[in-house]
Formats: structure tokens, sequence, C-alpha cells
């Protein structure tokens, strides 16, 4: 299930992608090579047997960086747009040698992901800050930035301690683990239907 | 493993909890949000109303000095120059025999120039009445409705309950003037009115003006269309005051205006 939910929004931006604004269609565009990689992922433990986590890696160092990009188009009124481009990059170079020389590529990367978590959460923090100073936006409801931090907030606030923990989670039981990890799938369900509804609402800006 | 049954529940029930409150920060913050948003709207809302009133009074402050002025100078020069043109046709006449062919063009002119001098003295007066300058509110309404009721014959009265109006500025003065007589004008005009009554009323929270005609009257919930009766509205609003009007066809017209005593202040 968790694999099909990406789906989602990649649908709905089908429909929407006239109407999208420049960051929705970050969004898609980030949307569309995690579920490629998704789909290679999976493709390569059903039909070769081979352990594909480091997928899982790629995926954290494209979602970190398109999300810094996409809060560095938002925020650039407050924060400097370099510092978030600096980010984005950071962390691709962080996920890298964290895969080279702390965590093998075929470990689940729980430090980069716990790490990852509190900058995502940090970005979302400020973007809520940033809002009630400004009350920028009449209706909350149809604005994608709200959406998405809150989206974005909900996965990483629920998943931070399963990440921290997850490689001691993943010695346990199968049952246990899978209970576990149903907190994720959840959270995981949640988060990609708020990027389906981040894409629904329409540009302010745009007639 | 040890105890690995609970760490792993305790890892459950944390993510749960902090789950769970994330929600309800999100709750609350599209609370507050909304809150605030509200808040800004309204103090938009009010600097919009104050402005609205701030212009109003500043038209109207600027309408009342354009007339002030064009009264004076119609009065002090024009008035005065058609005196001066008077006073040397007098002497003319004082020169041409009686019965010549003159005389009768210097009647003419003389004639001309008295209506002249009352039309002059009557558009300035219109404009800016001297005795409300000079002796104020209640002279100046009792000068009003002698003249009314000279020319038109409506029995007008105008009573004043309460002491003398003092502490009034020239400008609410001026705006009750206006009303009464923008009042006065609609009864005669357009109501037929027999009866009029004023009454003036000064208490320690304000002004208050009753008016009562016995005219045709007009359906007063209805929107009216007639500038007069918004001019009235717009000054009693100008002064932070209010207004009513009171009015059924066939039933003549009540009006009640008040004006707060903290408005007796100049624009």
């Amino acid at each position: 299930m968790g694999v099909f939910v990406v789906l989602l929004p990649l649908v709905v931006a089908v429909f929407r992608y006239r109407n999208l604004s420049g960051s929705q269609r970050w969004l898609v565009l980030m949307l569309a090579i995690v579920a490629t990689n998704q789909l290679l992922a999976k493709g390569l433990i059903y039909f070769f047997h081979i352990n594909n986590l480091p997928f899982f890696h790629l995926y954290i160092a494209v979602e970190s960086f398109f999300l810094l990009w996409l809060f560095r188009y938002e925020l650039s009124w407050r924060l400097k747009e370099r510092w978030l481009k600096a980010g984005g990059l950071i962390m691709v170079g962080l996920v890298l040698i964290n895969g080279l020389w702390v965590q093998p590529f075929t470990e689940f990367p729980s430090n980069i992901r716990a790490l990852e978590s509190v900058v995502i959460i940090g970005l979302c923090l400020l973007y809520f800050y940033f809002t009630l100073e400004k009350l920028s936006a009449v209706k909350l409801e149809q604005s994608f930035m709200f959406w998405l931090s809150s989206g974005l907030v909900l996965y990483f606030g629920g998943n931070l301690m399963l990440f921290i923990f997850s490689n001691y989670v993943g010695e346990q039981e199968r049952e246990v683990f899978i209970q576990i990890w149903t907190i994720h799938s959840v959270l995981n369900i949640i988060l990609y239907t708020m990027y389906a509804i981040a894409l629904l609402c329409r540009d302010p800006h745009q007639k | 493993m040890p105890g690995s049954t609970s760490e792993v529940t305790t890892l459950f029930f944390t993510s749960t909890v902090i789950t769970l409150l994330l929600v309800v920060c999100l709750v609350l913050f599209v609370v507050v949000y909304q809150r605030k948003l509200l808040a800004q709207q309204s103090r938009l809302k009010a600097a919009e109303h104050r402005y609205q009133i701030d212009l109003l009074k500043s038209s109207i402050a600027t309408q009342e000095e354009e007339r002030s002025r064009i009264a004076k100078d119609l009065h002090d020069d024009i008035g005065v120059t058609l005196l001066a043109v008077k006073l040397h046709l007098q002497q003319f006449a004082r020169k041409v025999p009686h019965d010549s062919l003159y005389q009768e063009f210097v009647d003419e002119a003389r004639k001309l120039l008295d209506d002249s001098i009352h039309n002059v003295r009557s558009v300035a007066a219109n404009l800016m009445p001297s005795s409300l300058e000079k002796w104020g509110l209640i002279p100046a309404l009792k000068d009003l409705i002698q003249t009314i009721s000279q020319t038109s014959g409506p029995d007008i009265q105008l009573q004043f309950q309460g002491e003398e109006l003092s502490g009034l500025s020239k400008e609410t003065a001026v705006a009750l003037y206006r009303m009464v007589k923008e009042l006065l004008t609609n009864s005669l005009k357009h109501a037929g009115a027999q009866i009029i009554r004023i009454v003036l009323k000064q208490s320690s929270d304000g002004l208050l003006l009753q008016y009562s005609d016995d005219g045709k009257g007009f359906d007063s919930q209805r929107k009216y269309k007639g500038a007069g009766l918004r001019n009235i509205r717009s000054r009693v609003l100008m002064m932070n005051g209010e207004v009513r009007f009171d009015s059924t066809p066939g039933e003549g017209l009540d009006v009640w205006i008040h004006i707060p005593v903290s408005n007796h202040i100049p624009l």
C-alpha cells in the first residue's frame, strides 16, 4: 500500500499540471523521481532478491535536496536563498559520506534519516512561525505550503524515534518489526495524501 | 533480548504520542492563525472607516470654508460695490429734474440695484448666515424660520430645552444649521407640510435635535435616493452621532439626531 500511495499525488499532478505553480512542479518532479526509485527498488528485491537499501540512500538524497530547494522558493523572503541551496547540496554530500564511511549503503541509514527529519521539521516550524507573523494566506486550507509543511512535520515528527532506532527495530522479531513499521506506513499514507492536497491548491498569483 | 519487548512498546508509544502532539499543535496553529487574521481584518476595516470619516470631515470642512469665503466676498466686495453704485445714483438723481425722462431711468436703475443688493445679501446669507457666525445657532435658526414663515406660511415652532448652548464648536453649529435647513426645505418643497416642530435639547451626554412635520411622508424603510437626507447622514456620521428617520406615507416625518458631547471639537 505504501508503494502505491506515491501514485496518488502523481495522478493529481497529471490532471492539474498546466495550473501548477513553480513550487508545485518542483514537488511533482521530486515525486516522479521517488516513484521511479521505489519501482526500481521493489523490482530489485522482487525479481533478483538483492538488498535494495542503496535505493533508500538515494531516496533520502533526492528527497532532502528537493525539499530544501522547495523551501528555498517559499521562504526566500525571510531566509537567505543560498543557505538553503547549500543545505540541499550538503545533505546530498552527507548521504554519500554516511554511505561510504559510517553506515554502508546496504544498511538502513538511520543517522542521515534522523538528521534529515530534524532539518525538515525545523524548516516546517520556521514556515509556520513566519506565516503566523506575516498572515500572508487568507485561506490557509488553500495554501500549498500549509499542506506540504503539515504533511512533512507529521511524517518526520511521528517517525523521528523510529528512524533513530530503526536498526535496533530491525533486529527484532518479524512481527514486532512489522508492527513498528506500521506507524511509518500510516504516516507515509498521510504524507502522500497531503502532497496530493497540496497539489490541488491553486497558486494565489495565478488567474 | 531482555527488556526488548518493553523497549519496543516504549518506542511505539513514544512515536504515537509525538504524532498526536503534532496533530494538536497543527490544529492550534490553524486556530491561532485564523484568530490573528480576523483581528488583522478588523483592524483594517476600522482604519478604513476612520479614513472615510476623515475624508468626509475634510470634504465638508473645505466646502464650508469655501462657502464662507464666497459669502464674505459677496457681502464685502460685490455688496459694497452695489451700495456705492446706489449712492452715486442717488446723488445723480438729486441733480436731475423730477419730471424729466431721466427720472424714470433713475427709478428703474434704483429698483434693479435694490433687487441686486437684496439678491446678493440673500445668496451670501444662504451660503453662510452672518447671524450664525455672530450670534450662534439659536438666533440663526430663529432668523431662518422667520424668513421662511414670511414667504411660505407654515407654522414652524422652535423650542430649546436645557441650559444655554455652550461649548458648541462653529463646525457643529454650522452642521446643525445646515441639517435643519435641509429638513425645512424638504418639508416645504416635497412634503407640503403645514406644521413643523423643531426641538433642541442639550444634556450632559450631548445634543438632541428632534424634528417633525405633518407632510405627506415617505417610506423610511426603503433606501432613499435624495441627496438631502444622505447629506444629513454624512454630517451626523462625521460627528460620530446617530440619526433616525421615521416616516410612513401620509404620516409625516420624525427625525431624531443625537450628537455626543465629546464631539464639540473643531474639524
